[in-house]
């Protein structure tokens, strides 16, 4: 069973008769009973997306479907090619398939992502919860400045924008939490 | 309509405060209604409403019918449940369901009409908040790992794109009068109510003399109330002072405080009191400082000065909340003539976050002369609030959005 709280972008689930792909993850609210979290859900049976919220109550069986390694070959438009490294076949994967997580894939990238199929058709992407992506852009840091108590915008090399602590410079390493997009640690 | 509801006691009151709250609103909006509690603290219930055995898996409460959530076998169900299936089940605060009911809701052969399973309906009702995310899950749908058991989101709050408030007989007497400044025959009445149990049964003079008070209510979580004190002892000396110290932990921090600064001030130590008085309570005060949620309901439609203080979560997320609700107030404020002007709104705004604030010594160290001034002004304050609480009232009342909602599901 899949809890509220396992979720993320790449997620494939049951509800009922219907088989759902998470595909963005809007946002979460704390409150005193624990988060829930607003998520843009897609039907793989109707191919009808939409927006729910969820609480950390609800529990669901999770859907094992096949699953390829594959490399993004390239960016076409609205569609994003991959190419599989056992047959070299490609499949496309729109861009609202991939969801939040074509923030932090790119055609440069030298690692594989899991590509999921159901009925034969590629339908979502799935990542490590962790990811280490390089700072292409963010104003001078601060040195001695540590605590990452405060924070300063940047821009990912794979064009995402996100919020680090001010001690990161252009260039350095971080790993990046791809359930919500937000800053881990620095890679050392 | 058969309607169950649910309620885990977290800590304190304020989770079967509300919901209990609600169970006698929905009753007060349909006397038709069928309505189960499931309660997994009724000790705390039993406190809240003395008629409550907190012994007992079984009991009735005028119709309500109250169950235990803890069955002595989890999967013991209460045989009522086996013959009326739960149909719509209000979720307060992301409880969760106990095993028993899950059971039964999620088992499609209790529900078979004519060779179709009936389609069942949770809400879960989650906590008050002005954060703009209220608006954004209010109805918002949600899924469970049943097709026939749907489920939706139901946010209060204090716009009219969300459940907003209970009312209950509040909303009456909004509709019907406005919020008016408390009478003195509401006062003698509320404290010929309170005066068994604060001993003032006979004293008549005694009486007359504190309803002619300026009447401050405390109900907040443990804190140090010497500044409060120092403000409150300053106050009174320009007029005479009456408070009334809420029952819990907070009022031995408050008595601490009050007899280290001789007593400055006149001030009667409420017993644990039942719902009706402590809205009368309120609703007759000039000024409260109030904790939670269901107290903070009460008081914005009392439409009195009041300050808020939050539950403190992980990470001082309270104060996302605390920021939240001045926004609107600071919104609702330049919407209305007779504004507030920004000095004294600032003031406000630094004494609700002084008040909120857990670690941040040089905040703490101001409660006492921002308190002080917020009482100074008070009659700038006072045609705010009652604006306030009209405005808000005019939203409608969350009972009867809440069943308008379940009347669409049930169609």
């Amino acid at each position: 069973m899949l809890l509220t709280h396992e979720l993320r972008v790449g997620s494939i689930f049951k509800s009922g008769k219907d088989i759902v792909i998470v595909q963005r993850m809007l946002g979460n609210k704390g409150g005193r009973s624990g988060v829930v979290v607003r998520m843009r859900v897609k039907n793989l049976l109707t191919g009808s997306t939409s927006d729910l919220a969820l609480d950390s109550g609800e529990k669901f069986e999770q859907v094992s479907l096949d699953v390829h390694k594959m490399k993004l070959s390239y960016i076409d438009g609205d569609n994003y090619v991959f190419l599989d490294q056992e047959t070299f076949e490609q499949y496309e994967l729109s861009k609202d398939d991939i969801g939040d997580n074509i923030n932090y894939i790119t055609p440069e990238d030298d690692f594989d992502v899991e590509i999921t199929f159901y009925e034969g058709k590629p339908v979502g992407i799935q990542l490590p919860i962790s990811i280490e992506r390089t700072i292409a852009y963010c104003e001078p840091g601060i040195k001695g400045d540590t605590s990452g108590k405060a924070s300063k915008p940047a821009t990912l090399d794979s064009g995402y924008e996100l919020q680090v602590p001010l001690f990161c410079e252009i260039g350095t390493r971080i790993k990046i939490d791809t359930r919500d997009g937000s800053f881990q640690e620095r890679v050392r | 309509m058969l309607i169950d509801i649910l309620c885990k006691v977290v800590d304190n009151f304020g989770d079967i405060g509300f919901v209990y709250r609600l169970a006698k609103a929905i009753y007060a909006s349909d006397s038709k209604l069928r309505l189960r509690l499931v309660v997994d603290g009724l000790d705390a219930f039993s406190k809240l409403e003395p008629r409550i055995d907190p012994g007992q898996l079984y009991q009735k409460l005028d119709k309500l019918e109250v169950y235990s959530w803890n069955m002595p076998k989890n999967n013991d169900s209460p045989e009522a449940y086996f013959l009326d299936p739960p149909l719509i089940v209000l979720e307060c605060f992301a409880c969760g369901r106990p095993d028993w009911l899950e059971a039964i809701l999620f088992d499609d052969k209790n529900y078979e009409a004519n060779g179709q399973p009936k389609y069942r309906h949770i809400i879960n009702i989650e906590y008050l908040t002005a954060e703009s995310y209220a608006e954004e899950f209010y109805l918002m749908p949600s899924l469970t790992r049943s097709e026939y058991v749907k489920k939706h989101f139901f946010m209060p709050g204090f716009t009219d794109k969300t459940g907003s408030l209970i009312a209950a007989s509040c909303s009456e007497k909004l509709k019907n009068d406005g919020v008016k400044n408390p009478c003195l025959s509401d006062r003698m009445e509320l404290l010929n109510s309170l005066s068994p149990g604060i001993g003032m049964t006979g004293k008549e003079d005694v009486i007359k003399k504190a309803c002619n008070s300026f009447w401050i209510t405390l109900f907040t979580y443990e804190m140090n109330y010497s500044p409060i004190i120092k403000a409150l002892d300053e106050f009174s000396k320009t007029r005479e002072v009456l408070v009334f110290a809420a029952s819990g932990l907070s009022q031995s921090c408050f008595t601490k405080a009050w007899l280290k600064n001789n007593k400055a001030f006149t001030v009667i130590f409420l017993p644990f009191l039942p719902q009706s008085l402590w809205d009368r309570l309120l609703n007759c005060s000039d000024f409260a400082l109030v904790r939670g949620e269901d107290s903070w309901a009460r008081a914005v439609l009392a439409g009195k000065p009041f300050v808020w203080q939050a539950y403190v979560q992980d990470d001082n997320y309270q104060l996302v909340k605390v920021k939240a609700f001045l926004d609107f107030i600071k919104n609702f404020n330049n919407s209305i003539k007779d504004d507030v002007d920004v000095d004294a709104f600032n003031t406000f705004a630094q004494l609700t976050l002084a008040i909120n604030s857990i670690d941040d010594p040089s905040l703490i160290s101001r409660q006492s002369g921002l308190l002080l001034d917020f009482l100074q002004n008070y009659s700038r304050w006072l045609p705010f609030f009652t604006k306030l609480s009209k405005k808000i009232a005019e939203n409608g009342s969350l009972e009867q959005k809440l069943l308008a909602f379940l009347q669409k599901l049930a169609v």
